[in-house]
């Protein structure tokens, strides 16, 4: 079990950068060397390499580090004015970068890089040298200062995409799979119609035996009759050739089509897959630290590390896992002494288990602790209002575990006293739920408690039931549809005022959906027609609710788009599709809809968006992170993460200060040289905002100049650390000392 | 006479002299185009606006609109636009122009994009494109503008019209 951050996983990212840093170095130079008088480039070649050299230092390649440096320092003198570029010194330079180029290139693939790092430093050093020996000085041997290109393990040859484009992609894979599912259709008439004209042909044999039995080979019109008869069979044979034909060449082309696409199809969301190895690997070092804070033992084991999963998958379960890790060391496992007094050993275990289940990925937290609580939920619930005494009584062990995904739920004073979990459930779930997924909590007293987190492997395509709501046509995701149903306007009952059905001996809340909507009938029509409807039974954490529609349409699969950027926050709604005849249709959030659906009075529903925002946000500490290096900016949000803070990222102090008027944060971290805005203005800016002037700010930079630290201590910052000496503990000793 | 050398032309040398012929003729076109704006003029409740050619992908007949629910009252709806949804703004509405627009045959809607947010602008009608020169842009009288002067940078005037040039950024802020 690693108890840092493996740096490793980083590299590939690091190396991106640095490709982008060195070709931006070289061609500054170059520009320089043409005009030496323009000291924008300098500056701006300056800033790549200081950002080079930050981002090195911070994935802990010492070498590259060094040599950056030491490249740097040539350009601060020449800014100087100390030294003047020249011919000489740019060929040094080169060979500076080439060498890093080349350690980028094998360093962090762990190869032999055939760099010799001394000589590389000690021709830079030259430089100086050269210079004030006014260039009498014999320079390097010219045959010292050339790289020889190394071959590569061509293995992981990688490009940057955009991610729009690829999605862009993804989309249009979507409606060829799509289109080729309505071909399979096509496919099906086209086999019916060789049938029909085999019958046809049948028939018509039976037909023209028959006349010519009737009418016999010389009676009247005889031979009129025959050559249409012989006119027919030609037709009918032919028609019955073709079909057939047609049938089979398409049938053969569609079987060979479908290879083709869905291998297109997986290479694709291929592409996109990453290891889930990316998001556990965070995890040994989290529950390291939080074991050791809680005095606790525990193990931690990890299961299907290799499981892959959409890229933007892992990103949005990233945080939702944390959340149960964290629950499951805090609340789940008891300690030691606990533990050992009801018969356990003395160290808990915690499981963690991805695995993929057909379209689905699985990712089981499981721990030996105590459970959860019944006695403490129920106490919490009626406290709260979540549910009357008499429910309780009737309420199943499970019903009462899902209360605690109930958004405000618990709070932070009352989680020290449950035994069991309830931190942020209600925000897990959420976020579960808007990737598709589902999550299930199963405990056992005493013997210990397992989440289960069900998501799909994509988003793209997903399987929709079309439904007629007013004038209107609405999709409805089948992952969450339990069953639809014929009702008539006379099964309904009132049940605690609310319209409700029995189904089977169950009774159910039913809405019209009309309603939830906000769609209007022609009219003031109601939703029965003759006393009749649908309905559409849905489920989603375990609670169930029938809504009543106008009509069904059908069932199909349709590639999920996105409403655009104009429209990105609409809620119950997850994305819209695009019919056969071009026509769009709205895919709704069924989840978000039985929230709103069990709310029914208007403030009720401003309670429950309130609840959420504070879930959100009251629980975590905020941080932003402001940071130009996008792989720095990683590694900080990443261990930050860990250690338990939520982060938003700024690429320099212009953005952050749009990020700052979006949300209130708690801590700002910041880099100084950036390109816009720099840290000391960003701090300076911050200290004089009435908003923001009582946040904390920390300065992390490779500067380790005693000026910039004084200027950093002049403009407002509260802690100035260094990223030679960034690390984990000391990072989490300052923030909380700044934060309390 | 001249000798035959003027007269007869080689393939090469025509195809030169066509070339360069060519080259004038687009660097005129340039030269003039830089001058000149060109500005979409169109309608919204009776009212001249204007939006910098440069700004519009497209403009488009009315199409089927599907409404949003839960979307602005001055979000009309989405439509398809080569099966990608585009979500379709009433400018009128949006301006608090107060009742929604009234769709007719000359009713169009105008694509635009800013930073990187796409959407349709419902407009009455599309007038014409009129060429103006920059400087032409006046700085808007607020006072005689009834909407805010958030959504308006200038002003011109045209053939008597006085035409409001539309601040696309900022009608286009995320929602």
């Amino acid at each position: 079990m690693s108890k840092t951050i493996d740096k490793k996983i980083f590299y590939s990212k690091f190396k991106e950068e640095a490709r982008e840093h060195i070709e931006k170095l070289n061609s500054g130079l170059l520009a320089l060397e043409a005009n030496p008088d323009d000291f924008e480039v300098l500056d701006e070649i300056l800033r790549e390499a200081h950002t080079l050299k930050g981002a090195a230092g911070i994935v802990e390649l010492a070498d590259i580090s060094k040599i950056v440096h030491k490249i740097e320092d040539v350009f601060i003198s020449i800014k100087e004015k100390k030294l003047k570029l020249n011919d000489k010194m740019l060929r040094v330079l080169f060979f500076g970068l080439d060498s890093v180029l080349l350690l980028v290139e094998t360093q962090s693939e762990e190869q032999e890089s055939g760099v010799d790092i001394q000589k590389v430093c000690e021709s830079l050093e030259q430089i100086y040298v050269l210079e004030k020996a006014g260039g009498k000085k014999k320079a390097a041997e010219k045959s010292t200062l050339t790289i020889v290109p190394k071959t590569f393990k061509k293995t992981d040859e990688t490009i940057k995409v955009d991610a729009v484009k690829f999605d862009k992609l993804m989309n249009l894979v979507g409606e060829i799979v799509i289109d080729q599912i309505r071909s399979h259709g096509a496919i099906v008439i086209l086999r019916k119609l060789v049938n029909l004209t085999r019958e046809q042909w049948g028939v018509f044999k039976q037909v023209k035996r028959k006349i010519i039995d009737e009418i016999g080979e010389s009676g009247s019109g005889a031979e009129e009759l025959g050559a249409k008869i012989m006119f027919m069979e030609n037709l009918c044979n032919q028609l019955k050739t073709d079909t057939y034909k047609l049938w089979r060449d398409q049938s053969e082309l569609i079987s060979h089509r479908d290879l083709i696409i869905n291998g297109l199809q997986q290479e694709v969301m291929d592409a996109r897959m990453l290891p889930i190895a990316t998001i556990f690997n965070t995890f040994p070092r989290l529950v390291f630290d939080l074991s050791k804070e809680q005095e606790k033992k525990i193990k931690l084991n990890m299961e299907g590390l290799e499981t892959e999963l959409d890229k933007k998958m892992i990103e949005e379960i990233r945080d939702p896992l944390m959340h149960l890790v964290r629950n499951a060391v805090d609340h789940g496992i008891e300690s030691p002494e606990t533990r050992l007094a009801t018969g356990k050993p003395a160290e808990g275990i915690i499981d963690l288990l991805a695995t993929q289940e057909g379209e689905s990925i699985v990712v089981k937290i499981k721990d030996d602790g105590a459970g959860v609580d019944l006695e403490k939920i129920k106490e919490i619930a009626i406290k709260k209002n979540h549910i009357t005494s008499s429910e309780i009584n009737s309420a199943s062990r499970q019903e009462l575990v899902n209360l605690l995904f109930r958004p405000g739920f618990s709070t932070s004073e009352e989680i020290t006293n449950i035994s069991g979990r309830g931190v942020g459930l209600d925000v897990v779930k959420r976020n579960i739920e808007e990737l598709k997924g589902t999550v299930d909590l199963y405990s056992d007293s005493g013997k210990g408690t397992t989440v289960t987190l069900k998501i799909p492997l994509t988003l793209a395509i997903i399987r929709v039931l079309l439904v007629k709501v007013g004038e209107d046509i609405f999709a409805l995701p089948t992952s969450s549809i339990e069953e639809t149903i014929r009702i008539y306007a006379d099964d309904i009952r009132k049940i605690e005022g609310e319209d409700a059905i029995d189904l089977r001996g169950t009774i159910i809340p039913v809405v019209d959906l009309a309603n939830i909507l906000n769609v209007s009938r022609v009219d003031g029509e109601g939703v029965f027609k003759e006393g009749r409807a649908s309905a559409v039974i849905v489920s989603s954490a375990g609670r169930r609710i029938g809504f009543i529609v106008d009509e069904l349409v059908g069932e199909q699969s349709v590639v999920v788009k996105t409403l655009g950027g104009y429209l990105k926050n609409i809620g119950n709604i997850a994305g819209a599709t695009v019919l056969d005849k071009g026509e769009v249709v709205i895919i709704l959030h069924i989840p978000d809809l039985i929230k709103l659906a069990c709310f029914s009075t208007e403030t009720e529903k401003e309670t429950l968006k309130t609840q959420f925002k504070d879930s959100e946000i009251g629980r975590k500490k905020l941080v932003l992170v402001v940071e130009d290096s996008s792989i720095t900016r990683e590694l900080e949000k990443d261990i930050l993460q860990t250690l338990g803070y939520e982060v938003e990222t700024a690429s320099d102090g212009i953005d952050a200060v749009s990020r700052l008027a979006e949300r209130s944060f708690d801590l700002i971290i910041t880099d100084i040289q950036m390109p816009r805005m720099d840290g000391f203005q960003l701090v300076e800016y911050i200290r004089k905002e009435e908003n923001y002037k009582n946040i904390p700010a920390i300065i992390v930079s490779s500067r380790e100049e005693e000026e910039d630290i004084k200027r950093g201590v002049e403009v407002g910052a509260d802690a100035y650390i260094l990223k030679s000496s960034f690390n984990q503990a000391d990072l989490h000793e300052t923030i909380k000392r700044l934060t309390g | 006479m001249a000798n035959e050398e003027t007269i007869f032309l080689t393939k090469e040398q025509e195809r030169e002299i066509l070339h360069r012929r060519a080259m004038e003729l687009s660097r005129a076109e340039v030269e003039e185009a830089r001058e000149k704006i060109s500005i979409a003029n169109f309608l919204i409740d009776g009212e001249h606006y204007g939006l910098d050619l440069k700004k519009i992908r497209e403009i488009l007949e009315i199409k089927k609109i599907t409404k949003v629910p839960g979307a602005a009252d001055y979000v009309l709806g989405v439509i398809n636009l080569r099966g990608n949804v585009l979500a379709i703004i009433d400018l009128g509405r949006y301006f608090g122009l107060g009742k929604s627009s009234i769709i007719t045959d000359d009713s169009r809607i105008i694509v635009v994009e800013s930073n990187k947010i796409e959407a349709g602008l419902l407009v009455d009608s599309v007038n014409d494109i009129i060429q103006i020169e920059p400087e032409e842009i006046q700085p808007p009288l607020i006072t005689l503008n009834r909407i805010k002067s958030e959504y308006i940078y200038g002003e011109v005037s045209f053939n008597d019209k006085l035409i409001a040039m539309l601040n696309l950024e900022n009608i286009l802020k995320e929602q």
